[in-house]
């Protein structure tokens, strides 16, 4: 992840609107359980960038969205959410629509 | 203007299909391995489509964006009014830019640190001067939106 010039980090969060209805061909009901998304490190994204991100997709406090910010610089991936299929699919879309590496992993 | 050339420019990109795209914009704007690994196999042509309407559906938006760039008096100060509803929109345009950059011009990360003047002159060059250029112009958006919600 880049470093900014100005590092700084915001107060609110507000989480974006849901996405519309997705139109979806899928003819087998899927069964519940758990999906992790998992943001991975890059370097033309800038840690202010992501921060900004998981506050507005996520619903992250700054706090929260620093440190899961900091496990991606430091750690090279951070695990932001744990939820059903329907749900860590929207979040993949939502990151990948500003740009950041994003992965789903099943927790079976 | 700069920022009139770049919307025009990715509003054509924008309109292309993953397929379409040079082979590196293509890794980086719909890179859905991540899904793939996932069991997502046969749903791949489903995402590709997705990911590629959500940027189409920008197009309406930066066309309006450029109709007004187009009306700035040439060379000289001009302001921009971006509505609050419009301003994640255009931080992921912004950002798709970068990213096209960094992939058209294999931009690595060690390029991303070295001091801009020891650089040699060139495509790679320029496209690192460009991305850094809207790294500040996101820095600042997001500076700006964040003291309105504070």
């Amino acid at each position: 992840m880049k470093t900014s010039a100005q590092g700084f980090y915001t107060q609110a969060a507000t989480a974006v609107p849901d996405v519309k209805e997705r139109k979806k061909e899928s003819t087998q009901k899927q069964p519940a359980r758990g999906w992790i998304v998992v943001v991975w490190n890059d370097h033309i994204n800038t840690m202010s960038f992501v921060v900004h991100v998981f506050r507005k997709v996520l619903g992250f406090n700054t706090s929260k969205a620093r440190i899961h910010m900091m496990e991606v610089h430091v750690q090279g991936k951070s695990c932001v959410a744990k939820e059903n299929r329907e749900k860590a699919e929207l979040y993949w879309e939502q990151l990948k629509g500003y740009g950041l590496r994003v992965t789903l992993e099943s927790t079976d | 203007m700069v920022l009139e050339e770049i919307l025009k420019s990715l509003s054509l990109l924008y309109l292309k299909a993953p397929d379409e795209l040079d082979e590196r914009i293509r890794r980086q704007w719909y890179d859905i391995e991540g899904l793939l690994v996932s069991g997502y196999e046969h749903e791949r042509e489903y995402w590709l489509g997705h990911l590629q309407s959500m940027r189409s559906e920008r197009i309406g938006l930066i066309s309006a964006w450029i109709g007004i760039m187009e009306k700035f008096p040439p060379g000289s100060p001009a302001v921009w009014d971006v509505p609050e509803d419009q301003v994640e929109s255009l931080l992921m345009v912004f950002n798709d830019h970068r990213l096209y950059l960094a992939a058209w011009a294999d931009i690595q990360e060690e390029d991303m640190h070295m001091e801009f003047t020891k650089l040699p002159e060139g495509p790679k060059k320029e496209s690192l001067l460009m991305i850094h250029f809207m790294e500040a112009v996101q820095e600042w958006i997001i500076r700006a939106i964040s003291e309105d919600e504070d």
